[in-house]
């Protein structure tokens, strides 16, 4: 004990600031700290996953594992093809989010607003969560055809369902005052509809919109899988047959960036749709 | 609810009627309760029939109007179940092996690694952002890159699968891990208990909710990271017939083949499901709220 | 372990023992303060606490919501570290948490969903590598103490609020510490459970000999239950005043209506308006 007592000897103000003081200067070192380490691991990890693809090419052919260098040189090379490709997934991916949101939102509110309806479809609903909607991809194509629309109507149709789930339990979930209320002023199931139900739907129907966006862009890449002919998918399929491994690699880039570029736009886009409503997001 | 019998004041009754009393009215209601129960069950499966009726009755009624390699009906449908059955069935046992080896191995990842992170804030900051890529990125668009790397027979689908069914495992672990109740965390603290104490005593059971939704997640995307390899790399599986079927213009195959694949998921998704409910039973934890 | 046997022990026993030894100072903090920055709020919980707690008395404290009880309650558990002097228990400063001389009730209960009544009790006896069997009969000995003999297996779900904090009691006990900290332990339950689990928590240390810390916002059970009462100012937390309960043990029901206990309630009551 050898600082003695301390609230003999200062005044009450003094005591505060003597211990705010040390609190905040301990805080930001510990922050300084810990924004540095998490810089450096995060710089470190990346170091060891380009090292270690780099000392993996060195081990296995470079018709198995292309250098880095390689994969760029790659892309340089097949940057017209590259080019010609993303356009067309891109389009498939948001025509199919475009056309699988609507319909799955619209169905979702017809069935929404019926008790019956909602009872009778539950548990188709739930057994469609376990079928692999991706599985129709042939099918669709052969209905079809090899063009935009098949990759479309795939994109759509994995798109539609988190919707429909979500559009129907956010119609669900109003909360049961704000509903008297409206009652007690006598609004009609119109009025309840637009001005109540919508908004209390909206969190799970942006949140299920941001789902279907990443699912649109796996219904666009597994259709052109199957139907191999034009877009980031088709490519991909073609440079594995041909063992163009530089160029299946490359392209793997484009699509992930692709990707992490729908992923990231549709988690903005939610956040700034709640804001805008002042709404919470659902719970996870 | 017991309650003591309570007479109601009433006239003199004529014909011998038996007293009201609040029993009895209380059976009666839940006899109604019951017999409108029971009704209503009745009419919803019946309605449920009825649509699944009617799509069966449309499929036919379009499959009538269009060719046999456009669009078969339910018939010819059968009928190819029948006719390559030395093939279907066999493929099946190959996707369900594979669903279920590579469910398994993802889970078993997911579990380790999500333990791992959730044991450090500054693990988890780190990783933050390729988590974010590894989530964001469609796993099914890794298949052509992993037949090349793995070749064309079960690893690559198993590989596909087991990627896919780790990460929401991975999350959910990692999520459950940390989110535990503030005085059990001190509980523990005030006990003295230890890193490892802490977590299998405390921080795993706890987040067994967390950790069986994600599961469950994972048997779906399990499936269809297979059927996605089988597409792409052909050889063994469900996946596959189709193929055989699409590039022969054999459309009732294809139609066959998709059917017995969606059994399959469905069997794996409600196992998932009877998993999830069991475990929660065996340690008593409420079932989660959806 | 002495205290098995001590389960048993009346009144009269306890007194004669406890004037044959000088009561020596269980919990001692000197000059304690404590402060926190909790986002962008800075909060001054403690200043300059000193308090002295002596062996098997029963002190509880009382004060206005957010004045710190519940800070100093962790702080002498060694779960919060404090930002200037000291706390000791039994002599052995206090600098983590683990001490197995401490035993902690909380609000909660804190009792763990897949374990049953009898396993939870025997948690602390895991933690600190005790045998099970060696533990067992105690456990049971204290379930039935807290009289939940018949509820071993019952799940917590499956017990009132009232029993889930009797559990929560007899896990506290199980490893035999000198010192009981409870944080508002009936806060949770309703008017009649906290009546009857406050009658029972005085019967319980009645016939265990441990220092008790309780932290408490109602007035009338800490009168009730304590030999003293600490009474905190608000924000930050100082002590204000203790005030003795020189009223005889055991505590019966009758005491509340006997006017000295009444006075008791009335001073605590003015020295709480008094911020």
């Amino acid at each position: 004990m050898a600082l003695g007592r301390l609230h003999a000897e200062k005044t009450d103000a003094e005591l505060f600031q003597h211990f705010y003081e040390r609190a905040v200067r301990a805080e930001t070192e510990q922050h300084r700290r810990a924004r540095q380490t998490t810089l450096v691991g995060q710089v470190v990890v990346l170091g060891a996953l380009v090292g270690l693809w780099w000392a993996a090419s060195t081990v296995y052919p470079p018709v198995l594992v292309p250098s880095p260098p390689a994969t760029v040189q790659a892309f340089v090379d097949g940057r017209a093809t590259l080019w010609e490709n993303t356009p067309i997934t891109i389009a498939e991916i948001v025509l199919g989010f475009l056309v699988g949101s609507l319909l799955g939102i619209g169905f979702g509110v017809v069935i929404g607003q019926s008790r019956w309806a909602e009872v009778i479809f539950t548990p188709y609903l739930v057994v469609s969560q376990a079928v692999p909607k991706v599985a129709l991809a042939p099918i669709l194509i052969i209905v079809l055809g090899y063009g935009l629309a098949s990759k479309v109507a795939v994109a759509a149709l994995i798109a539609f369902f988190p919707l429909l789930e979500n559009t129907i339990g956010g119609l669900r979930q109003v909360d049961p005052d704000s509903l008297r209320l409206l009652r007690s002023l006598g609004a009609t199931r119109w009025q309840i509809f637009m001005k109540l139900r919508v908004f209390s739907a909206l969190p799970l129907i942006f949140a299920g919109l941001r789902i279907a966006a990443v699912l649109a862009t796996v219904g666009a890449i597994v259709g052109e899988f199957v139907a191999g002919n034009r877009g980031l998918g088709a490519l991909l399929v073609t440079s594995m047959g041909t063992f163009s491994t530089s160029l299946l690699y490359a392209t793997m880039g484009v699509l992930t960036v692709l990707a992490c570029g729908v992923y990231l736009a549709a988690q903005w886009g939610e956040r700034r749709a709640l804001a805008r409503y002042n709404l919470a997001p659902p719970e996870a | 609810m017991a309650r003591s019998s309570e007479k109601l004041p009433m006239h003199a009754a004529p014909d011998g009627m038996a007293a009201i009393t609040i029993e009895r009215l209380e059976a009666r209601e839940q006899r109604a309760a019951a017999a409108r129960a029971r009704r209503d069950w009745l009419l919803h499966t019946t309605a449920r029939l009825v649509v699944l009726a009617g799509v069966i009755g449309l499929w036919q009624a379009l499959a009538s109007r269009y060719d046999i390699t456009l669009l078969p009906g339910p018939g010819p449908t059968v009928a190819a179940l029948r006719r390559g059955w030395s093939l279907i069935a066999p493929a099946a046992v190959d996707t369900a092996s594979e669903i279920a080896l590579g469910f398994a191995l993802g889970t078993l990842i997911g579990l380790l690694v999500g333990s791992l992170i959730g044991q450090s804030k500054r693990a988890e900051e780190i990783l933050h952002p390729y988590l974010i890529a590894y989530q964001a990125l469609p796993k099914v668009g890794l298949a052509p890159l992993i037949v090349l790397l793995l070749g064309f027979g079960l690893l690559p689908k198993v590989a596909l699968a087991a990627l896919s069914a780790a990460f929401p495992v991975l999350e959910n672990t990692l999520l459950g891990v940390q989110r535990v109740d503030e005085d059990s965390a001190r509980l523990f603290a005030g006990l003295g208990a230890g890193r490892l104490q802490t977590y299998f005593k405390l921080r795993v059971i706890s987040a067994l909710p967390a950790i069986l939704t994600g599961v469950r997640v994972a048997v779906v995307l399990a499936t269809v990271a297979v059927v996605v390899a089988e597409f792409v790399a052909g050889r063994i599986g469900l996946g596959a017939v189709m193929m055989v079927g699409y590039a022969q213009l054999d459309t009732p195959l294809v139609f066959a083949a998709l059917f017995v694949l969606t059994a399959v998921g469905l069997a794996y998704y409600f196992a998932a499901v009877a998993l999830e409910a069991l475990v929660l039973r065996w340690f008593n934890l409420a079932p989660p709220a959806r | 372990m002495d205290a098995v046997e001590q389960v048993a022990t009346h009144l009269t026993n306890r007194q004669v023992a406890a004037a044959e030894r000088p009561p020596r100072v269980v919990i001692r903090c000197e000059d304690v303060h404590k402060f926190y920055l909790a986002g962008s709020r800075s909060v001054y919980a403690l200043k300059g606490i000193d308090l002295e707690v002596r062996e098997r008395e029963f002190v509880s404290v009382i004060g206005k919501s957010g004045c710190g009880k519940s800070t100093l309650l962790h702080c002498i558990a060694g779960l919060l570290p404090v930002s200037h002097g000291e706390i000791a228990i039994n002599g052995e400063r206090v600098d983590k948490p683990g001490r197995r001389d401490i035993g902690f009730v909380f609000q909660t209960s804190a009792l763990l969903r897949w374990r049953t009544a009898l396993e939870n009790v025997l948690l602390p006896a895991e933690m600190f590598g005790l045998a099970r069997s060696a533990i067992e009969p105690r456990v049971r000995q204290l379930l039935r103490l807290v009289e939940l003999e018949g509820f071993e297996h019952q799940y917590p779900n499956q017990l009132s609020g009232g029993m889930q904090q009797r559990v929560a009691i007899a896990r506290a006990l199980v490893h035999d510490p000198a010192v009981l900290l409870m944080d508002e332990p009936f806060g949770a339950l309703d008017a009649q459970t906290r009546e009857t689990m406050t009658l029972e928590l005085m019967r319980i240390w009645e016939a265990t000999p441990k220092t008790v810390l309780f932290v408490t916002h109602d007035l009338q059970e800490a009168a009730f239950l304590s030999t003293r009462v600490v009474v905190m100012s608000a924000r930050p937390g100082t002590i204000q005043a203790i005030v003795d309960v020189p009223l005889p043990h055991p505590r019966t029901p009758d005491l509340l209506s006997r006017p000295d206990f009444v006075e008791t309630v009335k001073q605590l009551r003015q020295l709480l308006m008094r911020q």
